[in-house]
Protein backbone atom coordinates (compact mmCIF):
# COMPACT_ATOMS: atom_id res chain seq x y z
CA UNK A 1 0.00 0.00 0.00
CA UNK A 2 2.74 2.42 0.95
CA UNK A 3 4.54 1.67 -2.32
CA UNK A 4 1.40 2.72 -4.22
CA UNK A 5 1.17 5.94 -2.18
CA UNK A 6 4.77 6.80 -3.04
CA UNK A 7 4.31 5.89 -6.70
CA UNK A 8 1.42 8.33 -6.96
CA UNK A 9 3.35 11.12 -5.25
CA UNK A 10 1.26 11.34 -2.09
CA UNK A 11 2.75 14.08 0.05
CA UNK A 12 0.31 14.26 2.96
CA UNK A 13 -1.52 11.58 4.89
CA UNK A 14 -4.12 12.46 7.49
CA UNK A 15 -5.26 9.95 10.10
CA UNK A 16 -6.72 9.31 13.49
CA UNK A 17 -4.36 6.96 15.36
CA UNK A 18 -5.56 3.46 14.48
CA UNK A 19 -4.02 0.02 14.77
CA UNK A 20 -5.41 -0.90 11.36
CA UNK A 21 -2.89 1.11 9.36
CA UNK A 22 0.33 0.71 11.38
CA UNK A 23 2.67 0.10 8.46
CA UNK A 24 1.46 2.98 6.31
CA UNK A 25 1.47 5.36 9.29
CA UNK A 26 4.93 4.30 10.43
CA UNK A 27 6.37 4.61 6.94
CA UNK A 28 4.77 8.01 6.43
CA UNK A 29 6.16 9.24 9.75
CA UNK A 30 9.64 8.12 8.70
CA UNK A 31 9.41 9.62 5.22
CA UNK A 32 10.63 13.22 5.11
CA UNK A 33 8.74 13.75 1.82
CA UNK A 34 5.37 13.05 3.48
CA UNK A 35 3.59 15.22 6.03
CA UNK A 36 1.70 12.99 8.45
CA UNK A 37 -1.19 14.90 9.98
CA UNK A 38 -2.71 13.52 13.15
CA UNK A 39 -6.41 14.30 13.47
CA UNK A 40 -8.70 14.56 16.44
CA UNK A 41 -11.67 13.42 14.35
CA UNK A 42 -11.84 11.95 10.86
CA UNK A 43 -13.92 14.77 9.41
CA UNK A 44 -10.99 17.13 9.88
CA UNK A 45 -9.06 14.87 7.55
CA UNK A 46 -11.53 15.46 4.74
CA UNK A 47 -10.71 19.16 5.05
CA UNK A 48 -6.95 18.55 5.32
CA UNK A 49 -6.83 16.53 2.08
CA UNK A 50 -8.95 19.19 0.37
CA UNK A 51 -6.55 21.88 1.53
CA UNK A 52 -3.60 19.82 0.33
CA UNK A 53 -5.15 19.65 -3.14
CA UNK A 54 -5.80 23.39 -3.15
CA UNK A 55 -2.15 23.88 -2.20
CA UNK A 56 -0.98 21.65 -5.03
CA UNK A 57 -0.28 18.39 -3.18
CA UNK A 58 -1.89 14.97 -3.21
CA UNK A 59 -3.11 13.65 0.12
CA UNK A 60 -4.76 10.47 1.36
CA UNK A 61 -7.04 10.01 4.35
CA UNK A 62 -6.74 6.91 6.53
CA UNK A 63 -9.52 5.90 8.88
CA UNK A 64 -11.51 3.09 10.41
CA UNK A 65 -15.05 2.32 9.24
CA UNK A 66 -16.54 4.00 12.32
CA UNK A 67 -14.85 7.22 11.21
CA UNK A 68 -16.79 7.29 7.94
CA UNK A 69 -19.93 8.20 9.85
CA UNK A 70 -18.11 11.14 11.42
CA UNK A 71 -17.31 12.51 7.96
CA UNK A 72 -20.71 12.54 6.26
CA UNK A 73 -21.42 16.28 6.19
CA UNK A 74 -17.75 17.09 5.58
CA UNK A 75 -17.88 14.99 2.40
CA UNK A 76 -19.90 17.92 0.98
CA UNK A 77 -16.57 19.71 0.69
CA UNK A 78 -15.25 17.10 -1.75
CA UNK A 79 -18.34 17.43 -3.93
CA UNK A 80 -18.53 21.22 -3.86
CA UNK A 81 -14.83 21.61 -4.63
CA UNK A 82 -14.73 18.62 -7.00
CA UNK A 83 -11.56 17.62 -5.18
CA UNK A 84 -9.90 14.34 -6.17
CA UNK A 85 -9.66 12.23 -3.02
CA UNK A 86 -8.86 8.81 -1.67
CA UNK A 87 -9.83 7.40 1.73
CA UNK A 88 -8.39 4.09 2.89
CA UNK A 89 -10.83 2.59 5.36
CA UNK A 90 -10.04 -0.38 7.61
CA UNK A 91 -13.25 -2.26 8.29
CA UNK A 92 -14.67 -3.18 11.68
CA UNK A 93 -17.99 -4.76 12.47
CA UNK A 94 -17.58 -7.70 10.12
CA UNK A 95 -15.17 -10.68 10.20
CA UNK A 96 -14.77 -12.05 13.77
CA UNK A 97 -15.86 -8.76 15.32
CA UNK A 98 -16.13 -9.03 19.11
CA UNK A 99 -17.38 -5.49 19.76
CA UNK A 100 -21.07 -5.02 18.91
CA UNK A 101 -20.67 -1.22 18.91
CA UNK A 102 -18.64 -1.53 15.72
CA UNK A 103 -21.47 -3.24 13.84
CA UNK A 104 -23.99 -0.46 13.08
CA UNK A 105 -21.42 1.71 11.29
CA UNK A 106 -19.50 -1.25 9.87
CA UNK A 107 -22.65 -2.53 8.17
CA UNK A 108 -23.41 0.85 6.61
CA UNK A 109 -19.94 2.15 5.78
CA UNK A 110 -20.16 1.43 2.06
CA UNK A 111 -23.66 2.89 1.70
CA UNK A 112 -22.73 6.01 3.67
CA UNK A 113 -19.80 6.66 1.34
CA UNK A 114 -21.85 5.98 -1.77
CA UNK A 115 -24.69 8.22 -0.61
CA UNK A 116 -22.17 11.05 -0.39
CA UNK A 117 -20.99 10.50 -3.96
CA UNK A 118 -17.87 8.48 -3.25
CA UNK A 119 -16.96 5.43 -5.36
CA UNK A 120 -16.19 2.41 -3.17
CA UNK A 121 -13.63 -0.31 -3.94
CA UNK A 122 -12.81 -3.16 -1.62
CA UNK A 123 -9.92 -5.53 -0.88
CA UNK A 124 -10.26 -8.65 1.24
CA UNK A 125 -7.12 -10.58 0.31
CA UNK A 126 -3.57 -9.38 1.04
CA UNK A 127 -2.49 -9.90 -2.55
CA UNK A 128 -5.25 -7.56 -3.78
CA UNK A 129 -4.44 -4.59 -1.55
CA UNK A 130 -1.57 -3.08 -3.54
CA UNK A 131 -3.37 -3.32 -6.89
CA UNK A 132 -6.68 -2.02 -5.51
CA UNK A 133 -5.04 0.96 -3.81
CA UNK A 134 -3.00 1.67 -6.94
CA UNK A 135 -6.17 1.57 -9.07
CA UNK A 136 -7.99 3.83 -6.61
CA UNK A 137 -5.13 6.34 -6.70
CA UNK A 138 -5.31 6.33 -10.50
CA UNK A 139 -9.08 6.98 -10.39
CA UNK A 140 -8.66 9.73 -7.80
CA UNK A 141 -5.69 11.65 -9.12
CA UNK A 142 -5.84 10.59 -12.76
CA UNK A 143 -9.57 10.84 -13.37
CA UNK A 144 -10.35 13.28 -10.55
CA UNK A 145 -12.77 10.94 -8.76
CA UNK A 146 -13.69 10.71 -5.11
CA UNK A 147 -12.80 7.16 -4.07
CA UNK A 148 -12.65 5.02 -0.95
CA UNK A 149 -11.04 1.59 -0.55
CA UNK A 150 -12.51 -0.62 2.15
CA UNK A 151 -9.89 -2.96 3.62
CA UNK A 152 -11.80 -5.98 4.90
CA UNK A 153 -11.50 -6.95 8.53
CA UNK A 154 -10.04 -10.34 7.53
CA UNK A 155 -6.97 -8.48 6.33
CA UNK A 156 -6.34 -6.94 9.70
CA UNK A 157 -6.67 -10.23 11.53
CA UNK A 158 -8.42 -10.92 14.78
CA UNK A 159 -7.86 -8.19 17.29
CA UNK A 160 -6.06 -9.37 20.40
CA UNK A 161 -6.27 -7.52 23.66
CA UNK A 162 -3.00 -6.71 25.31
CA UNK A 163 -1.41 -4.20 27.58
CA UNK A 164 -0.04 -1.03 26.05
CA UNK B 1 -34.00 41.97 37.00
CA UNK B 2 -30.83 41.52 35.00
CA UNK B 3 -30.82 43.09 31.59
CA UNK B 4 -28.34 43.04 28.75
CA UNK B 5 -28.29 46.85 28.60
CA UNK B 6 -24.82 48.30 29.12
CA UNK B 7 -24.34 50.70 31.99
CA UNK B 8 -24.65 54.30 30.76
CA UNK B 9 -21.25 55.09 32.27
CA UNK B 10 -19.36 52.07 30.83
CA UNK B 11 -17.95 52.42 27.34
CA UNK B 12 -19.36 50.03 24.75
CA UNK B 13 -16.53 47.52 24.40
CA UNK B 14 -18.18 45.31 21.82
CA UNK B 15 -16.00 44.37 18.89
CA UNK B 16 -17.18 45.52 15.49
CA UNK B 17 -16.43 42.19 13.85
CA UNK B 18 -16.88 43.28 10.29
CA UNK B 19 -14.59 46.26 10.73
CA UNK B 20 -12.05 44.14 12.59
CA UNK B 21 -11.96 41.60 9.75
CA UNK B 22 -11.66 44.38 7.15
CA UNK B 23 -8.69 45.83 9.06
CA UNK B 24 -7.13 42.38 9.38
CA UNK B 25 -7.52 41.57 5.68
CA UNK B 26 -6.09 44.98 4.76
CA UNK B 27 -2.95 44.16 6.76
CA UNK B 28 -2.35 40.75 5.16
CA UNK B 29 0.75 40.27 3.04
CA UNK B 30 -0.11 40.26 -0.65
CA UNK B 31 0.73 36.57 -1.06
CA UNK B 32 -1.36 35.42 1.92
CA UNK B 33 -3.88 32.64 1.37
CA UNK B 34 -7.16 32.86 3.26
CA UNK B 35 -9.69 30.18 4.21
CA UNK B 36 -12.97 31.28 5.74
CA UNK B 37 -15.49 29.22 7.69
CA UNK B 38 -19.12 29.13 6.66
CA UNK B 39 -21.41 32.02 7.52
CA UNK B 40 -20.13 35.25 9.02
CA UNK B 41 -16.39 34.62 8.43
CA UNK B 42 -17.05 34.18 4.70
CA UNK B 43 -19.37 37.19 4.60
CA UNK B 44 -16.94 39.39 6.53
CA UNK B 45 -13.91 38.50 4.43
CA UNK B 46 -15.84 38.96 1.18
CA UNK B 47 -17.20 42.30 2.41
CA UNK B 48 -13.62 43.37 3.12
CA UNK B 49 -12.98 43.16 -0.62
CA UNK B 50 -12.66 39.97 -2.62
CA UNK B 51 -9.03 39.07 -3.23
CA UNK B 52 -7.30 36.22 -5.05
CA UNK B 53 -6.15 33.36 -2.84
CA UNK B 54 -9.31 33.23 -0.77
CA UNK B 55 -11.28 29.99 -0.36
CA UNK B 56 -14.76 30.64 1.02
CA UNK B 57 -16.66 27.86 2.76
CA UNK B 58 -20.44 28.04 2.85
CA UNK B 59 -20.91 24.65 4.48
CA UNK B 60 -18.76 21.77 5.76
CA UNK B 61 -18.78 23.21 9.27
CA UNK B 62 -15.43 22.82 10.99
CA UNK B 63 -13.42 22.69 7.77
CA UNK B 64 -11.73 26.09 7.85
CA UNK B 65 -8.81 25.32 10.16
CA UNK B 66 -7.93 21.82 8.90
CA UNK B 67 -8.35 22.94 5.30
CA UNK B 68 -5.96 25.81 5.97
CA UNK B 69 -3.57 23.33 7.58
CA UNK B 70 -3.55 21.21 4.41
CA UNK B 71 -2.88 24.32 2.33
CA UNK B 72 -0.14 25.52 4.69
CA UNK B 73 1.66 22.16 4.59
CA UNK B 74 1.50 22.18 0.80
CA UNK B 75 2.53 25.84 0.52
CA UNK B 76 5.09 26.41 3.28
CA UNK B 77 6.30 29.63 1.66
CA UNK B 78 2.90 31.35 1.78
CA UNK B 79 1.23 32.78 4.88
CA UNK B 80 -2.14 31.10 5.44
CA UNK B 81 -4.98 32.60 7.46
CA UNK B 82 -7.98 30.60 8.63
CA UNK B 83 -10.93 32.63 9.85
CA UNK B 84 -13.41 30.60 11.85
CA UNK B 85 -16.23 31.45 14.15
CA UNK B 86 -15.37 28.40 16.27
CA UNK B 87 -12.12 29.11 18.09
CA UNK B 88 -11.94 25.65 19.65
CA UNK B 89 -12.09 24.00 16.25
CA UNK B 90 -9.43 26.35 14.99
CA UNK B 91 -7.05 25.98 17.90
CA UNK B 92 -6.96 22.24 18.09
CA UNK B 93 -5.17 22.07 14.76
CA UNK B 94 -2.67 24.85 14.86
CA UNK B 95 -0.62 23.29 17.63
CA UNK B 96 0.13 20.26 15.56
CA UNK B 97 3.53 18.86 16.31
CA UNK B 98 5.60 16.42 14.35
CA UNK B 99 6.98 13.78 16.67
CA UNK B 100 9.85 11.49 15.70
CA UNK B 101 8.64 7.96 14.97
CA UNK B 102 8.97 5.37 17.69
CA UNK B 103 12.17 3.46 16.98
CA UNK B 104 10.88 0.01 17.82
CA UNK B 105 7.87 -1.85 18.97
CA UNK B 106 4.33 -2.51 17.93
CA UNK B 107 2.13 0.46 17.19
CA UNK B 108 -0.99 0.74 19.28
CA UNK B 109 -3.65 3.41 18.92
CA UNK B 110 -2.97 4.95 22.29
CA UNK B 111 0.77 4.96 21.80
CA UNK B 112 0.85 5.76 18.11
CA UNK B 113 1.41 9.47 18.43
CA UNK B 114 0.07 12.50 20.20
CA UNK B 115 -3.01 14.04 18.63
CA UNK B 116 -2.93 17.63 17.48
CA UNK B 117 -5.12 18.65 20.40
CA UNK B 118 -2.71 17.14 22.91
CA UNK B 119 -0.71 20.35 22.73
CA UNK B 120 -3.73 22.53 23.52
CA UNK B 121 -4.89 22.77 27.10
Amino acid sequence: MFTALKKHDIQQIAYVPDAGHPHAIREAQRDPAIHDVVLTTEEEGVAVVSGAWLGGQRAVLLMQSSGVGNCVNMFSLLQMGQFPSLALVTMRGEHAEFNPWQSPMGRTTQQALELMGITVLRADAPEDVGETVDAALESAFGAGERVAVLLGQKLIGRKKWGRD
Amino acid sequence: MATATASPTAPDARLDRRRFVADLVARLPEDALVVTGLGSPSYDVCAAGDRPGTFYLWGAMGAAAPLALGVALAKPDRPVLAESSNPYAALRHVHRRREPPAPHGELRPSALCPTASAAVR
